[in-house]
């Protein structure tokens, strides 16, 4: 009963919050008259910018067992935001519609372990996306819009393994590309000229990559944050 | 001048080189093949083969039947060791890391080696005094799979 009364309660919070951030923001998201950026079909963008991630997960763990540690370096402490990049081409096909080819670059890691051969044994990996993302958007003014998108594709993750395996004292170098998926929800606004903008975009990306011969994954992705540059061009729908 | 300040340079270069210097076996990782056989381990009885770990090319040693008997001396002596294991142990296969700290020809302690269906790690520091010709064998005694991927051997006590 106590939880019932409660969750009425809570919906009833709900609806007023609703009603009043509508009432708020109704008049400011109001659709533009003029269609954004006078038409154009093409977009170009380009994002840097911070991304947090699970510092821990069985991939990690399975290397610690190993003998491998993250050396974090004198800048950088676990837990902190670690660097991210996006680029993407976009294609508007509907006056609120557009569809876009996105990559992403997702968790960076250099670990190292004591080979007790000389040369410390290192293995570093980078993860990439390849989205097709759907952006449905609504043009404040034309010159302004908000969106949210969703994207799903592959995640292409190289790994570099640096090892002793031959008596001659060199190490040799091992690559391999783990090719997993990834789901992203995200979202921004974009103020512009005609040509050229700017935008901040923010969300978060699943994607389980890289495995190792165990099947331990590591979640590359996770939360972001990106503030880029964007270019239009392109006839009129 | 110049000789008198390469030779101190050269001194304090050498002593910083020995200090860090902690291992007391060579190839814990059981990376180095010549062949079908360790570069770096003496295989005196049974079989072993190369096998791949969580990496196709970070190898491990798998103890195929029993016995099977790897063995190699110490690099230099030390006043107590620090056994650290990575290995994936089937019950009944009985795997153990012995030392003989003399090199008399017996064993003077052994660590038994846990068993897991899966890779894990132990860490074991043992008091000895380790002389430079003191022997470390890894063994396995019993049926059942065995892949040890890594058997570090230090003087990295915490005592």
């Amino acid at each position: 009963m106590g939880i019932a009364v409660d969750s009425v309660m809570h919906s009833k919070g709900l609806v007023m919050v609703t009603l009043l951030l509508g009432g708020v923001l109704a008049p400011s998201v109001a659709v533009a008259k003029e269609p954004f950026i006078e038409g154009q079909t093409w977009g170009l963008e380009v994002g840097l910018g911070l991304g947090w991630t699970e510092e821990s997960s069985a991939y990690t763990r399975t290397l610690e067992t190993f003998g491998f540690e993250d050396k974090y370096g004198c800048c950088w402490e676990p837990g902190a935001p670690r660097f991210r990049f996006s680029g993407a081409v976009e294609r508007i096909v509907l006056p609120y519609f557009s569809v876009l080819l996105q990559t992403n670059l997702l968790d960076r890691r250099k670990w190292y372990r004591d080979s007790g051969l000389g040369e410390d044994d290192v293995f570093a990996w980078s993860s990439w996306t390849l989205d097709v993302h759907a952006r449905a958007f609504l043009p404040v003014r034309k010159w302004f819009r908000v969106y949210a998108q969703f994207g799903v594709g592959p995640t292409f993750t190289g790994s570099r393994l640096y090892v002793q395996t031959t008596a001659d004292g060199k190490q040799t170098k091992y690559r391999e590309v783990d090719v997993g998926y990834n789901v992203a929800g995200l979202g921004g606004l974009e103020l512009t000229s005609k040509h050229a903008g700017f935008f901040v975009q923010g969300g978060y990306i699943y994607s389980p990559s890289p495995k190792n011969r165990f099947g331990d994954a590591h979640q590359s992705g996770g939360g972001i944050l990106l503030f880029g540059l964007s270019a239009h061009f392109g006839r009129p729908l | 001048m110049n000789r008198v300040a390469l030779l101190v340079s050269l001194m304090i270069c050498l002593s910083s080189l020995a200090a860090c210097e902690t291992d007391l076996v060579d190839d814990p990782g059981f990376q180095l093949w010549c062949g079908e056989k360790l570069c770096s381990w003496e295989l005196e009885e049974g079989e072993i083969r190369k096998v791949p770990t969580w990496h196709t090319h970070d190898y491990g040693v798998e103890l195929v039947g029993a016995p099977v008997l790897l063995s190699q001396g110490a690099q230099r002596s030390a006043p107590c060791v620090r056994i650290e294991v990575t290995s994936k142990v089937e019950a009944g296969a009985m795997v153990t890391v012995e030392a003989d700290a003399d090199g008399d020809g017996e064993v003077d302690w052994t660590v038994p080696v846990d068993g897991s269906d899966r890779f894990v790690s132990q860490v074991q520091d043992v008091a000895l005094d380790l002389s430079y010709e003191g022997v470390f064998y890894l063994l396995k005694s019993g049926q059942g799979e065995a892949v040890v991927a890594r058997l570090r051997v230090s003087d990295e006590c915490e005592w």
